[in-house]
């Protein structure tokens, strides 16, 4: 299972639940301070072995803490920014933990997942900027992506900007997936977009030859590419989306990608419209009796589910479903055994495996036990569709109309499903 | 030059060998002797200090041992020891160049005055012709004289051997405590080399030190513990195994089967050969009459034979030629050796014809050196092997008819 | 005398082997998924013209790699020649004292434990290379502590490879109660590669390795007497226990090091005292580690070339590679000379 597809892997990141905790923004202070110690006794090494070679990277993480009040508004209008009044569209950013954009003297302000700064200054003019961050020229025009992810949030962009996907010049395992987006697909085999290797070994040396103005990357625990990154002067900026524990608060990245654009009013509309969508089928299904459903895959006895504060929980409770797990206090998925899941047994009225199953025997080989449920004998068991770990994202609507109708069929009598299949 | 006090051996706090005092001086070859496990080996290492001894010192030209120091030791002492070597594809010149470790610099670089000493080393083994063969593909006899070489050419004054003799051949083994025997005269050097070959280390060297029971003896003459029985103490020699004093051989004695009796007639060596055949065979014998010293009385002795014998160079008297044909009497089967016969054992021939008469039945082996003097009338063989074919069916037959004696006897 | 001329022989081996560096250097540097002809890649070597990008690429990605992929190669393959000879074992290899088990293990850790536990930063780059540092460390501490103490050679091989199995215990019931994402992760970690290695760590590994193939010359001349065995080495006046304490510490030394930069890098170890062996056709350590240090590091670095040029734009691990093409090569050479 785990050397399957990197597409189905990949994925899972930001839909089976989240990767990890959010150390670096939630759990503040403590890391802080391990990481600073941390980084003591590694410039110690550094300084007493190799001084003379030593590269000093070009990122800047201390925390920059002037507070912004003011909003960001189209770069175009920015010449009088600091004293006019803002007049237009608040990129406010309403359920994303991860990312800030604000606004001073002239530049955007963009803070990215791990806290980095950028100053983003609009082509050919002068930054008046005193911050130290790193400096990108806005609008970007070269695009290295690393996750499908992105290229799901760019795709979003395309209905207002319908030549955005140009800039793209590599994605990173590019030629690994099977894509669903068919000018990516056509692109990388003509060759227009490069596949720059894997997330754990990219191809540095494309990457440089395509002289990317941005490379959007995911992070993980132990990733080296972002220190090669910094020792060979290219500029990334991390999306950990799928860190967010809220779905409308992955989707919300859509601004920070944008923003590299100079597309905020555009990102702003398109975010605003599916929460609405999303707030209306919330709507539709609140005053339903709630179903208990349990969202989990499982592998060799040992159970993977969603946390109780995950995106997935989440999109739950806005459902209006009771899911079996809320309680259990994890922003991403977690490791239970089998005999923990069939104490619910009696409860559970949906399952979904968040993985590609071809029926319930499947699921019941591993564990058994659950044939007794009413999801299993009334044949309310989902899956996955392949081609939920690309378009889910990008049509996060389409997900929650899914994921609604499943759990309220009665609202939805002539639904069809696109990213879950029913299984018998 | 190396001598030890009241040495206590062994491992941790398992006392081996305890209170040993030794003296070795240069140009002696002593010899270590003793049952498996008695601590020859255990002595031996502590003597090179590979152990540390459990109580007691030993010294080296006065000095305690313990007071040298690793370098100084390897400079005094070289060892042979009986673990494998692995050798992978070096040559045996470069094997014996590593007994110059403590005279080479960091890379173990080779002056030619090493080279000389390492080509001295190898030349005094016999060994200047293996030098550029690899050590792994030289016989065991071979390898011996390089590991020999090896330690020589550390130039130290006292060479210590575990069983340098184990693994090789008869030949092997001979020519190897020769070469040691010749080297400590040669370089007056002091050899002590533990052994099982207890019957060859009495033979060659100077001096013997016998472990067992937790103990020392050292026999400044060696054929000094031939004579007190030594040896077959020593190993506990019992029955069927024994200890010729004489030939310095080990006997085995086997004469197992006691149903019938066989007689053999010889002297003056033509014996030997017969008894060893019976032995073999496992048939029990009886013989005479011999002459008392004859190698035929010695063998026969030393392998279990009743020997009806006569003082040496007297005439065969009344009463050994009335128990031989008593005994006689009482054969199934003659065997007659065809000794020289000469006036002092003229009544074996008298023998002979006491048994024609008594109807036993006889057979003649005559060597070819015995050519013509063979007795008429009797059935005669001159091949060992066809001996060996008739004693085998005959004696099947004998002991069928035996067992139909008895159910005759019982029906009746 | 036909002694001399077998000496030069040796010689001559190690020079051709010396030559071959430079030549694996200039391919490495060349060859990618972008073109550089050999001239402007020397040329931009030695900083001609203007610095662009091909520049960069050749002196902040494949400069880098190759040399450390040369000196990894060099420490695997000193450290396995030692350790054969040391442990009387032709299948003993840098990793049997345990130092990569303790590396992962410690990875582990930090990637499993690592949040719940609030070690460090999960997302900096470098939290993984000190937790494979610490590991390393700690079982060479304990391995060249055990080493002081422990009468029997063979022992000490046993007790490397308990230790290995006792690391590999704790990773695998890590890797059990982890989910899949973090697995994944440990995985791309264990699997060895010098992708994307930085200078930074380059240097640390060259002086490493110089002061390794330095120390380890020290070393030559008593491990031809631990061939014989260890009586006859101590009976010729050497000090056991320095040389088992001083054997230990420079392989787990050079092991950890490797191990940290480039991950658990197999095969190389294993095979390149045999192949020196076979080559200079003798068994003298004073020629076999420096022949092993030059074998493993042209093995490794030609590995590190196809592993990033078969499968272009991917890169492979590279203990693949080398097992791939080191193992029919090192049994070709082994039946071929009987076995040695």
């Amino acid at each position: 299972m785990m050397f399957f597809n990197k597409n189905v892997i990949l994925a899972t990141l930001y839909l089976n639940g989240c990767w990890m905790d959010n150390p670096s923004m939630n759990k503040g202070s403590s890391t802080v301070v391990i990481g600073i110690i941390l980084s003591l006794v590694l410039g110690l090494l550094i300084g007493v072995v190799s001084s003379p070679f030593f590269v000093k990277p070009a990122t800047v993480t201390e925390k920059i803490t002037f507070v912004s009040t003011s909003h960001v508004t189209r770069l175009t209008t920015q010449t009088h920014t600091e004293t006019v009044t803002v007049t237009k569209n608040i990129p406010e950013i309403k359920y994303a933990n991860l990312f800030d954009i604000s606004f001073y003297k002239g530049c955007k302000i963009v803070k990215d997942a791990l806290n980095r700064t950028f100053i983003l200054v609009p082509k050919n003019e002068q930054s008046q900027c005193d911050i130290e961050g790193i400096v990108i020229r806005v609008p970007i025009e070269r695009v290295v992506l690393m996750s499908a992810t992105q290229v799901a949030l760019l795709e979003r962009l395309k209905e207002l900007r319908p030549n955005i996907l140009d800039t793209v010049v590599g994605i990173m395992w590019g030629r690994q997936y099977d894509w669903y987006f068919e000018d990516i697909k056509d692109a990388l085999l003509s060759g227009r977009i490069k596949d720059v290797g894997g997330p754990e070994a990219p191809n540095y040396e494309e990457i440089l030859m395509l002289n990317p103005d941005i490379v959007f990357i995911y992070a993980f625990p132990g990733m080296e590419a972002m220190s090669k990154f910094d020792e060979l002067g290219i500029k990334y900026a991390v999306i950990n989306e799928y860190l967010e524990n809220d779905p409308l608060g992955r989707f919300e990245w859509i601004k920070f990608i944008a923003t590299f654009y100079d597309l905020d009013t555009e990102a702003i509309k398109i975010f605003n419209k599916a929460e609405q969508t999303i707030n209306s089928i919330a709507i539709k299904v609140a005053d339903n009796k709630p179903p208990s459903i349990a969202w989990f895959s499982v592998y060799k006895g040992i159970v993977y589910a969603a946390g109780g504060e995950s995106y997935v929980a989440k999109a739950l409770r806005q459902l209006n479903a009771e899911y079996i797990f809320s309680n259990v206090k994890e922003t991403s998925s977690f490791v239970t055994t089998i005999e923990e899941l069939l104490g619910h047994a009696n409860e559970i009225e949906i399952i979904i495996y968040p993985g590609i199953a071809s029926s319930v025997s499947d699921i019941l080989l591993e564990a058994s036990g659950l044939s007794e449920t009413s999801a299993v004998k009334l044949g309310r068991v989902y899956a996955y569709t392949p081609m939920i770990y690309q378009l889910g994202f990008y049509d996060i609507e389409g997900w929650y109309q899914d994921l609604a109708s499943i759990l309220h069929p009665e609202d939805f009598p002539d639904h069809q499903l696109k990213y879950f299949i029913r299984l018998s | 030059m190396l001598n030890t006090s009241h040495l206590g051996v062994g491992y941790r706090n398992r006392i081996v060998i305890n209170d040993a005092c030794l003296e070795v001086k240069p140009g002696e070859l002593v010899g270590v002797v003793g049952p498996n496990a008695s601590g020859k080996s255990t002595l031996l290492k502590t003597l090179a200090k590979l152990l540390k001894p459990l109580s007691g010192t030993v010294y080296i030209d006065g000095k305690s041992l313990a007071e040298l120091s690793a370098r100084d030791v390897a400079k005094k002492i070289g060892i042979v020891l009986t673990e494998r070597v692995q050798s992978g594809l070096l040559t045996s010149f470069e094997i014996v160049a590593m007994g110059r470790y403590q005279y080479t610099d960091m890379l173990a670089r080779l002056t030619p005055h090493d080279r000389q000493v390492i080509m001295d080393a190898l030349r005094s083994t016999g060994a200047s012709s293996l030098a550029e063969r690899r050590f792994s593909e030289l016989s065991d006899g071979e390898k011996q004289r390089i590991m020999i070489a090896r330690a020589l050419a550390q130039e130290p004054s006292i060479l210590i051997l575990d069983e340098p003799t184990t693994h090789l051949d008869a030949k092997g083994r001979i020519e190897i405590m020769m070469l040691l025997r010749k080297l400590s005269r040669m370089k007056k050097i002091a050899i002590i080399a533990s052994t099982h070959d207890v019957e060859l280390a009495i033979r060659l060297c100077d001096k013997l030190v016998v472990c067992s029971s937790g103990k020392i003896k050292v026999y400044d003459v060696p054929e000094q513990l031939v004579e007190e029985g030594g040896v077959e103490e020593l190993y506990g020699f019992n029955n069927g195994l024994s200890f010729c004093k004489d030939t310095l051989a080990a006997e085995p004695v086997i004469n197992d089967d006691e149903d019938f009796r066989i007689f053999v007639i010889a002297g003056g060596g033509s014996g030997v050969i017969i008894y060893r055949l019976l032995n073999r065979l496992g048939y029990a014998f009886t013989t005479g009459v011999l002459h008392e010293g004859d190698i035929d009385f010695i063998v026969a002795k030393s392998i279990g034979g009743r020997v009806i014998s006569e003082r040496p160079f007297k005439e065969i008297s009344d009463d050994s030629y009335t128990e031989a044909l008593r005994e006689l009497q009482k054969s199934d089967l003659l065997i007659y050796a065809s000794p020289p016969i000469a006036k002092i054992n003229q009544r074996n021939f008298e023998l002979l014809t006491a048994a024609k008469e008594l109807g036993l039945p006889i057979i003649q082996y005559i060597r070819e050196s015995n050519i013509g003097n063979y007795a008429m009338g009797i059935h005669f063989v001159d091949s060992i092997s066809l001996l060996a074919n008739m004693l085998v069916e005959y004696c099947k037959g004998l002991s069928k008819d035996k067992d139909k004696d008895i159910l005759v006897a019982k029906t009746e | 005398m036909s002694r001399i001329v077998f000496r030069q022989s040796k010689f001559f081996w190690i020079g051709a082997l010396l030559l071959l560096i430079p030549l694996i250097i200039l391919m490495s540097i060349t060859i990618g998924s972008v073109d550089i002809p050999p001239e402007k890649a020397i040329s931009k070597l030695v900083n001609l013209g203007e610095p662009d990008t091909t520049s960069i690429i050749i002196n902040s990605i494949r400069l880098p790699r190759v040399i450390a992929a040369l000196a990894g190669g060099a420490a695997l393959g000193i450290s396995g020649a030692i350790l054969q000879v040391f442990f009387r074992n032709p299948i003993a290899d840098p990793y049997v004292i345990g130092v990569s088990s303790g590396s992962a293990l410690f990875i582990a850790l930090a990637i499993f434990m690592g949040t719940s536990l609030g070690i460090g930063n999960p997302f900096s780059p470098y939290t993984l290379y000190i937790a494979g540092f610490i590991g390393a460390l700690l079982v060479s501490i304990f391995m060249i502590f055990a080493s002081g103490i422990v009468r029997s050679i063979t022992t000490l091989l046993i007790i490397g490879i308990a230790i290995s199995y006792l690391a590999s215990a704790i990773t695998s019931i890590l890797q059990v109660i982890s989910d899949i994402e973090r697995l994944h992760v440990f995985i791309f970690w264990i699997m060895g590669s010098f992708s994307g290695v930085k200078w930074l760590f380059v240097n640390f590994l060259l002086i490493s390795i110089i002061i390794g193939i330095v120390s380890s010359m020290f070393l030559a001349k008593p491990l031809n007497a631990f061939m014989l065995s260890e009586n006859y080495a101590q009976s010729m006046g050497i000090n056991i226990r320095i040389i088992k304490i001083g054997a230990i510490a420079l392989t787990s030394f050079l092991t950890s090091i490797v191990t940290v930069v480039a991950g658990p890098v197999g095969f190389i170890g294993l095979v390149s005292p045999h192949i020196s062996r076979h080559i200079s056709d003798t068994s003298d350590n004073r020629f076999i580690l420096p022949t092993s240090a030059i074998v493993g590091a042209i093995i490794t670095a030609s590995a590190d070339l196809a592993a990033r040029t078969l499968l272009m734009p991917r890169d492979l691990p590279i203990t693949a590679i080398t097992a791939l093409f080191g193992a029919p090569l090192v049994i070709a050479l082994l039946l071929r000379g009987g076995g040695s």
